[in-house]
């Protein structure tokens, strides 16, 4: 019986609604950043796939309406740079100085451990992107024959690093700007940091918004040249 | 603001026409991609021509409102299906968990410090934008409401834009 109801497309549909569901409503109740959704609803979807041995096809046959929206929501990601165009403009500057910065620090860093570390060119095309947004970092890792899934377990463990340790390495690093906090933070660790830094002040939440927009851009640019 | 009476003038669009303007800017880039000799993600490639599109005013972020917060906001919610894949290489994660752990606790601070001494070296050396700063600064003390009002939402991406909104609004009164 339980084969037949996973063999439908609904039920693949199903299951990572309802888990991002309560994924958003863990998020919801005790406001924690490390109670995110998108991980709850992983975690709990393969938990239920492995408990039930029910095959990842079957899985697929639903989570594939939700896949194809993948690239449309990363291409309304324009939405959000267009309406930031006028902070853009007032620091343009450093803006572009910071996150070319960030970026190339970020790709050379990466580089240099995946070669001390020895890892095979599957993971290390995988890991290369962590410090996108999901969006882009899944589409570079694809794109060069990385393993998506991978990808977004470095992007998430590196997005919580920023969220949880943010305000600290501010004091470490003596960042004290509030224009360079916030573009740190979005350079360093995307959309989750960026949910810390809203926290920080409206200076920083804007400025992290903008910094993952452009590094995420520089970082499809610069990957394109270094490989 | 000019552009603000455009949007509040610009006639409804219905979700139909704005899931079919967004599905076709999608497909473009697909079809560039597949044109390209070599491999750029065709999703980045949307999001470049969608970004173009409203640069030259071709379409105005009316035209497809409805559709791009609903997808800004469940956001993480599409990327399930590919995170869900993990269960297909959790031996090669098993191998490599402790590599991946260490590369992303090494690097994030790395570029966190990088990225701030620039951007604060940039800051010194322009004088117009630290005095904009200045400005910025102040603006952002009359948005402590605003920022209490949005920090329950879930995902960054989507809060960002609404605190940004709003300043924008309040720039224009």
């Amino acid at each position: 019986m339980l084969n037949e109801i996973a063999a439908s497309p609904v039920f693949g549909l199903l299951l990572c609604l309802s888990t991002f569901f309560l994924g958003t409503l863990v998020q919801k109740k005790t406001g924690w950043v490390l109670a995110n959704p998108l991980m709850i609803s992983v975690a709990l979807c393969i938990a239920f796939l492995c408990a039930f041995s029910i095959p990842y096809e079957s899985f697929s046959k639903g989570a594939d309406f939700l896949h194809a929206l993948m690239g449309p929501a990363t291409a309304v990601l324009a939405v959000n740079i267009y309406e930031q165009r006028r902070v853009l403009r007032q620091y343009f500057w450093p803006v572009v100085g910071g996150c070319l910065a960030g970026s190339l620090t970020s790709l050379l860093s990466v580089t240099l451990l995946c070669r001390l570390f020895l890892l095979e060119d599957s993971i290390f095309v995988s890991l290369l992107p962590k410090s996108c947004t999901t969006a882009i970092a899944v589409g570079i890792a694809e794109s060069r024959g990385g393993l998506a899934a991978i990808t977004v377990v470095a992007v998430i463990f590196t997005g919580f690093l920023g969220a949880v340790f943010a305000p600290l390495w501010c004091r470490l690093f003596h960042i004290k700007s509030a224009v360079a906090q916030g573009l740190a933070v979005g350079a360093s660790s995307h959309a989750l940091g960026t949910t810390k830094a809203i926290e920080m002040g409206a200076v920083q939440g804007s400025m992290s918004g903008i910094a993952l927009s452009v590094c995420g851009m520089m970082t499809v640019v610069l990957t394109f040249l270094m490989v | 603001m000019k552009h603000h009476s455009d949007i509040s003038c610009a006639k409804p669009v219905s979700l139909l026409a704005q899931c079919t303007i967004v599905f076709a800017v999608c497909l473009c880039a697909e079809a560039i991609s597949a044109l390209l000799p070599f491999a750029f993600p065709s999703s980045v490639l949307a999001l470049l021509l969608l970004w173009l599109l409203l640069s030259c005013h071709c379409i105005q972020p009316a035209h497809i409102q409805t559709v791009s917060s609903f997808l800004l906001q469940y956001m993480a919610l599409f990327f399930v299906p590919v995170s869900v894949g993990l269960i297909r290489y959790l031996d090669v994660l098993r191998s490599v968990w402790l590599p991946v752990v260490l590369i992303c606790a090494i690097t994030t601070p790395l570029v966190f410090c990088v990225t701030g001494w620039t951007v604060q070296l940039l800051l010194r050396l322009l004088p117009a934008c630290a005095q904009a700063e200045v400005q910025t600064a102040a603006q952002a003390g009359v948005q402590t409401g605003a920022q209490a009002a949005t920090q329950s939402n879930f995902d960054g991406e989507a809060t960002v834009s609404t605190v940004l909104k709003e300043r924008e609004g309040e720039a224009d009164a």
